[in-house]
């Protein structure tokens, strides 16, 4: 049966339009491939994309918003070869839908023109995106960098198996290649001898790091360095305490640029949360329940009480997070309570000493506190003994930092003659019993505001939940 | 379905139809109009079918005809086919009063004519039928290949298009040339 025929370019050009606009996107992009005359149609049709991802180097994907489509150029030879964008694939396999396939010819373009008639398709350049996997390809960046001369968005699977070449790594090379103009780079591993602050102090305005797996460790200088508005981290090591110091450093006024900041990951341990609001003025905003599976009331009253400073029970949890600790340590802390007296005490979340506790109170806590401290590994009880006594002299250093407002580089340097990466983000016992004793997966999350010397308010929200793993989480947002 | 028609009809029409009678309700009086295409048959057809096309709605509106002159005066399609308008004038009859399914199977089966229908549809500018109208054109190739496409829809290849543009530009610049001559021809 001979095919009908319709010569659709005789049609008026709006009805042409027509009729492509009935058609599914896969049956659109086949047309534009048909002529120039046809591309500039489909050009004209501005279709809704979303975005044109190339999963360097042979790989397109075209994603709208419901739709995901999935342009796989194949070769002959092993296509991790590929080197050039210059190469032409032998076919084309199109992947759409949940079971949609179709494969077509090379349409008689290599690589890098297949890559440009999406890209002329799409409109706007802000929406293309290269990802790399420094371990599977082995590419020439120039020819990547002629092909997305402004390239705006980049992520990169670093790999610790990647070539060198002349002693620069691949993801070393593509950051040097695009990194000037990028404005999101999502990092999968860090190249070899970057540190985050050496990538975020760039003019980038977002900036996503997965480290899951690697021993990276988050230091205060990778987050003062940054001059991303977002940022964005998932690293299993980071201190809680250099946490607060950043917040004390936001408070005077640094990182101005930095809008939204979120840090998670693992841990074997309990967050103290109340190391991270030390000083910093927060105020605790209404408990929502966060993400928990359970109502909030079947939690311990500790749990809700442990920031709420006018409240006695405020004063028995601290207490149970002290008193595992050394006894020196309470006589630091008052002192920095005295401090700290003339600053308002409603609704500020600090540590606080129960020194006017009736000794009967305490010593049910204690046995609180040792009934927990069984459920702990021994070695983990062990490091918060030594942690009592790190901590005394952390505590001291801390009031320095309040005190010493004006001079980051002594802060900084006292800061590196301190070893206790372990300590400062460990709570002891105390804070198991936030988490209802059998309540696996439930979510802890708490809200609080600070305002910084320019008065601008932030907001930080704690999160942490049992599974498995502690999963710890701090999302700090401005509000400019 | 509104009826701003002058007059009732109860007369045929003067000139034979190859059109349908229309069922009009019987209690409902119901005008008709009278179209005819590039082969001068005229048809007759109901103000409530006449309703799907704008530009004959807009007709209607505008010059106020009588049953009468409507009667003497048939709205002339000079560019569209006879046998296209047939197709068109069926396609309103039978969907006179009823809004369009989104599956319309009273669609003309002759693929050959969809061309001249589609162009047809879009000048009466009826668009229900103009838009199923283009969705047939796009099944044509639903999940054919850029090749298929191609020779589906004649699509001219990028050497036959540059070559077609400058045939164009030479004709073009021929008949300026000519009438420049003849304009300085007349001059003398």
């Amino acid at each position: 049966m001979p095919t009908q025929r319709f010569p659709l370019q005789r049609l008026p050009d709006d009805l042409g339009l027509m009729v492509l606009s009935t058609m599914e996107y896969h049956e659109i992009f086949a047309f534009s491939f048909t002529s120039k005359k046809s591309l500039s149609m489909v050009t004209a049709l501005r279709l809704p994309i979303h975005r044109v991802k190339l999963a360097f180097p042979n790989e397109i994907a075209v994603l709208f918003d419901r739709a995901y489509y999935r342009f796989y150029l194949k070769r002959h030879e092993n296509d991790y070869e590929i080197r050039t964008l210059n190469d032409l694939p032998t076919s084309v396999d199109i992947y759409f839908g949940n079971i949609g396939r179709l494969t077509w010819s090379n349409q008689g373009k290599t690589i890098d023109e297949w890559i440009h008639h999406f890209c002329s398709i799409s409109h706007q350049e802000n929406r293309r995106e290269v990802s790399i996997n420094t371990r599977k390809a082995r590419f020439d960046v120039q020819s990547l960098r002629n092909t997305f001369p402004s390239l705006k968005k980049v992520s990169i699977h670093c790999s610790g198996e990647e070539l060198n070449v002349n002693g620069i790594s691949s993801s070393e090379t593509v950051l040097r290649a695009f990194l000037p103009d990028l404005e999101t780079l999502l990092l999968y591993g860090l190249p070899p001898n970057r540190s985050i602050g050496s990538i975020g102090m760039t003019n980038l305005n977002v900036l996503h790091v997965y480290l899951d797996g690697s021993p990276y460790n988050l230091k205060l200088e990778d987050l003062l360095s940054l001059n991303v508005k977002s940022f964005v981290i998932m690293v299993n090591e980071f201190s809680i305490r250099d946490l607060n110091r950043f917040f004390k450093m936001w408070i005077k006024g640094s990182n101005p640029k930095l809008e939204y900041l979120e840090i998670y990951g693992h841990s074997s341990r309990f967050p103290d949360w109340n190391v991270l609001l030390k000083g910093l003025k927060a105020v605790e905003e209404e408990e929502e329940g966060g993400g928990s599976d359970e109502p909030q009331e079947e939690e311990p009253k500790e749990a809700d009480a442990v920031e709420e400073p006018e409240d006695a029970q405020d004063d028995e949890d601290q207490e149970d997070y002290e008193e595992v600790e050394d006894e020196e340590e309470e006589e630091s802390e008052g002192e920095f309570k005295a401090g700290e007296a003339d600053e308002p005490q409603v609704g500020r979340v600090e540590a606080v000493e129960a020194q006017n506790e009736p000794e009967g109170a305490q010593e049910v806590r204690v046995e609180e506190a040792e009934a927990v401290a069984e459920e702990v590994p021994e070695d983990v009880q062990e490091e918060e003994v030594q942690e009592g006594y790190d901590e005394e002299n952390e505590k001291e250093e801390d009031e320095e930092d309040i005190e010493d407002d004006n001079d980051y580089e002594d802060d900084e340097s006292e800061y590196e003659d301190e070893e206790e990466p372990e300590e400062a983000q460990i709570v002891p016992v105390a804070q198991v019993p936030r988490v209802a004793q059998g309540a696996e997966n439930t979510a802890v999350v708490k809200t609080y505001t600070i305002r910084n010397s320019l008065g601008v308010f932030a907001e930080i929200e704690t999160e942490f939940n049992r599974s498995a793993y502690v999963n710890v989480g701090l999302k700090f947002t401005v509000f400019h | 379905m509104s009826s701003t028609e002058q007059g009732t009809s109860s007369a045929a029409p003067a000139e034979p139809t190859t059109a349908p009678e229309s069922a009009a309700a019987p209690e409902v009086p119901e005008s008709f109009y009278y179209v005819h295409g590039k082969d001068k048959v005229v048809h007759k057809v109901s103000a409530g079918a006449l309703q799907h096309s704008a530009l004959i709605h807009g007709m209607i509106s505008n010059l106020g005809y009588t049953e009468e002159q409507a009667k003497a005066n048939p709205f002339p399609f000079e560019n569209i086919d006879g046998d296209i308008l047939q197709m068109v004038v069926d396609w309103c009859n039978q969907h006179k009063g009823k809004p369009t399914p989104p599956e319309d199977t009273n669609l003309p089966k002759q693929k050959e004519k969809l061309f001249d229908l589609v162009l047809a549809v879009n000048y009466l500018e009826i668009k229900e039928l103009l838009t199923y109208c283009c969705k047939q054109v796009a099944m044509m190739v639903k999940g054919k290949s850029p090749e298929e496409i191609r020779e589906i829809w004649m699509i001219p290849t990028d050497a036959e298009d540059e070559a077609a543009e400058k045939e164009a530009k030479k004709r073009a610049g021929k008949e300026a040339a000519g009438e420049t001559a003849a304009a300085a021809g007349d001059a003398k």
